[in-house]
């Protein structure tokens, strides 16, 4: 990830603009707490905090330049969403599928999308919508089988 | 250049600050 992925601008852009970095070494004796807070089993770990520590999104895996910064928009943007900060996390989302939209972040963002929009406008039919597309654009995602109930 | 911090409190004070979020990431440098 150090040598490959994080040396990316297109990596440093969105950790700088949604977020404060802090690496942990896990085989440092004082990364003990921190490893036994969070309850870090394996590398790579990223997690996304909210500013009182508590943890907001999680993902494990080295991931390539462009996966790695669609993940972390997605991530940022699903923080927004658990902060009920909808109208931002709209605006994420939607960057991850106007910029990443073959990624594999995609599918989730669509889907966490119509949430937002569900969330924001409970009386709209932005749900529905977003879903609709869910199934047309990545049918063989998880995501897609996760709306798959208004399918039936 | 992502510009690591090395200690929580020092990261979520400064994420307070700005209004971000903290991205921390567990390595193993071996």
């Amino acid at each position: 990830m150090d040598t490959v992925t994080y040396p990316e601008t297109i990596v440093s852009e969105i950790v700088d603009r949604f977020s404060i970095p802090l690496q942990c070494n896990n085989q440092e004796e004082e990364a003990r707490p921190l490893v036994a807070r969070y309850h870090h089993v394996w590398t790579p770990d990223l997690r996304i905090l909210d500013t009182d520590g508590s943890e907001l999104y999680r993902w494990n895996g080295y991931l390539p330049p462009e996966e790695f910064a669609a993940r972390a928009l997605c991530g940022f943007a699903h923080a927004r969403l658990r902060m009920l900060q909808y109208a931002q996390a709209e605006e994420e989302y939607s960057e991850v599928l106007r910029r990443f939209p073959t990624s594999y972040a995609a599918p989730e963002a669509l889907y966490f999308l119509g949430v937002a929009q569900y969330r924001r406008d409970p009386q709209g039919n932005d749900l529905r919508k977003e879903w609709h597309k869910l199934q047309g654009r990545y049918p063989s995602s998880e995501w897609r089988l996760k709306q798959s109930f208004i399918e039936q | 250049m992502i510009h690591w911090r090395k200690h929580l409190e020092e990261a979520l004070d400064e994420a307070g600050q700005q209004r971000k979020f903290v991205l921390l990431d567990f390595f193993n440098p071996g």
